[in-house]
């Protein structure tokens, strides 16, 4: 290879390499592992504890400083998430922070490396008694250069407990409240318990009971325990839903608190009036469908009907249908929701034949309608495309119900349109149907890119520039 | 003679007070031991993406990235934050101050989006099971007429608790 060649192909081959890391810097991962991820220690006065703690990132991963903050410990309200409070803002008493440090604030970690490193707890002779708390943040000032930066971080939390002094485990519902009562939507019943004793507890239920004027009991529920500790003098709202038919009436909803033990914290009640008889949502209910035979999938409450012909699909696959009990996407302008949404899972892609939907709509979606029924339609949310569809309905009034075909699902709703029944809204030719078998099934295909990898850049690049040269030449 | 034995006598005085003056100015230390088997590991990638280019009117929701969190406490959550405080929280911005109109939104599935001006409390969240666990997340941002032409950024952190 003679000097000038070198020297002439120095530039392209540069920005090649350039491009190159270019293109491969722009997709990195970002990982953060912590062990010794959580300090749970019973403690003596006037003693100290060294605990190992050790923080890693992978081999593909950048160099970085890591910082390792000390902070109080705090509560979010709602859920309990641990929250890091500054020295400012940390003014509980039952504070750890100023006791517990590391042995160094900032932590350099290369590419595949592993640090070793000790938290120092260093426990005052008068700590007193119950429990102490603190959080210890580990995070990295590096991120991602796009316009939407990733970063991972971990929070440690510090749970002391004094050994040989006395325990209170107490708590005070502080607030209690109803949800609105709508056909079709589970009836939310919201308790905030606030921390009153000296020592976290973990596993704490909120049973629900209602009952009528007679005294009688017309439904429970309970929650699953959360799975955050409560820490002493932080509060934590928990959330039960109700979802048990009822009349009309004035009904007394009574919330109780309760350890893992069984013992009860507190308990407090309130009375709500159902102005209209409560319709709860349907059941989650499931079919399997194959390509040799129709099937039907039907709620037990005959809420929703969908019936697949023979054909409909080219795999076996199991369809599903739930409430949809979240807020619904923006609606097109001009229209809105009635109550009824519920969302159908484990088909991606197209079917090869039209499924038949029927949707028997409930009071409240007519009133939504000024109980004009002609205005109900059937509103489907393509996730791909991000935007609704209002499909042709059918509407019978005597059944009270809509009925539209659909090659795919997706979330669906009964929806008000100002106008006459929308025109039809069709994909062009149907591609082969695609079927999966769970959910995460049809995440990944979401998540599937169709932008150009890094790979494939470096080669399209290495072509033209073999192709220029072969040109020159 | 006698300066040998006055260094002597001094020698043992310091050796006998210099130890209780130790233990007295320190408690006891005590090394937790065994092996730190708690581990959590919360990973993003890829770790920044790019909208498409924004105009007033429209909303971007073109991309999304794929959060892991591998570890061994049967009890964690990961949440998502922007780690600003006050009116920037949760906004796009530029610099110096400029904020997009509408805040930054993050999705689980697509269709229900949370804006980012209050931590996302529990994106991922188990209450009995150790192991490895993905969750895919969506973005949007919506444009005002009013927002201005520029490049805007944000930083979400997933953080990772073993709670």
């Amino acid at each position: 290879m003679s000097l000038g060649y070198q020297k002439k192909f120095r530039f392209p081959v540069l920005a090649l390499v350039l491009l190159c890391i270019a293109a491969c810097a722009t997709q990195p991962a970002a990982a953060l592992k912590v062990e010794g991820a959580k300090i749970m220690l019973d403690v003596v006065p006037d003693t100290t504890y060294l605990f190992p703690m050790a923080v890693s990132i992978n081999p593909t991963d950048s160099a970085s400083d890591y910082a390792v903050d000390v902070l109080g410990f705090g509560q979010s309200v709602e859920g309990g998430s641990y929250t890091p409070l500054t020295a400012a803002d940390d003014t509980s008493a039952y504070s750890a922070r100023p006791f517990v440090s590391v042995e160094s604030p900032v932590i350099h970690i290369d590419p595949g490396q592993r640090k070793e490193f000790n938290a120092i707890i260093r426990v005052p002779q008068n700590v007193g008694d119950g429990g102490r708390y603190a959080l210890i943040h580990i995070h990295s000032a590096a991120t991602g250069g796009g316009q939407t930066a990733f970063a991972t971080a971990i929070i440690v939390p510090v749970l002391l407990t004094v050994e040989n002094t006395k325990l209170i485990e107490t708590g005070t519902i502080t607030e209690m409240g109803v949800g609105d009562i709508v056909a079709g939507k589970p009836i939310t019943v919201s308790s905030t318990l606030k921390n009153t004793g000296n020592h976290h507890y973990y596993g704490v239920v909120n049973q629900i009971t209602v009952t009528d004027p007679a005294g009688k009991t017309v439904a429970t529920a309970k929650a699953d325990p959360v799975s955050n500790a409560v820490i002493p003098g932080q509060s934590v709202r928990f959330t039960t839903l109700v979802s048990t038919p009822l009349a009309v009436g004035t009904y007394t909803v009574k919330s109780d608190m309760l350890l893992g033990s069984g013992a009860v914290l507190d308990s407090r009640t309130t009375s709500v009036t159902v102005k209209e008889a409560y319709i709860p949502p349907f059941q989650e209910s499931g079919v399997k469908v194959t390509p040799d035979s129709p099937a039907t999938l039907e709620v037990p409450e005959g809420t929703v009907r969908i019936s697949f012909p023979q054909g409909a699909v080219i795999a076996e696959t199991t369809v599903t249908v739930k409430p949809y009990t979240g807020t619904l996407p923006d609606l097109p302008a001009g229209v809105n929701a009635g109550t009824t949404a519920f969302s159908v899972d484990g088909l991606s892609g197209l079917l090869a034949k039209d499924a038949t939907v029927t949707v028997r709509y409930n009071k409240p979606d007519l009133d939504a309608a000024n109980s004009d029924a002609s205005k109900l339609v059937l509103g489907r949310y393509d996730r791909g495309e991000g935007h609704w569809t209002l499909l042709p309905t059918t509407v019978d009034n005597n059944a009270m119900t809509l009925t539209a075909s659909t090659n795919r699902f997706s979330i669906w709703a009964v929806i008000v349109a100002q106008g006459s029944t929308p025109a039809p809204v069709r994909t062009s030719t149907p591609a082969p149907v695609q079927t999966s078998t769970s959910e995460a099934g049809q995440k990944a295909a979401a998540t599937q890119s169709p932008a150009p990898g890094p790979l494939f850049i470096c080669g399209l690049i290495s072509l033209i520039l073999l192709a220029r040269s072969a040109r020159k030449k | 003679m006698k300066t040998f034995l006055l260094a002597g006598l001094v020698a043992m005085l310091v050796l006998l007070v210099l130890p209780m003056g130790v233990s007295a100015g320190n408690n006891t230390a005590v090394t937790v031991s065994g092996t730190i088997n708690l581990y959590i590991e919360v990973g993003v990638s890829p770790n920044s993406t790019q909208f498409f280019t924004m105009s007033a009117f429209n909303t971007s929701t073109n991309n999304t990235a794929v959060v892991t969190t591998n570890t061994s406490s049967t009890s964690w959550n990961v949440r998502a934050s922007d780690a600003r405080t006050g009116v920037s929280k949760g906004f796009m911005n530029k610099t110096p101050f400029w904020n997009l109109t509408n805040p930054f939104q993050l999705s689980k599935d697509g269709v229900g989006y949370s804006p980012l001006t209050a931590d996302y409390s529990n994106f991922m969240v188990n209450a009995t099971t150790a192991g490895s666990f993905t969750q895919t997340v969506y973005q949007k941002q919506a444009i005002g007429v009013a927002d201005r032409q520029g490049i805007y950024n944000i930083i979400v952190t997933f953080i990772g608790i073993a709670t």
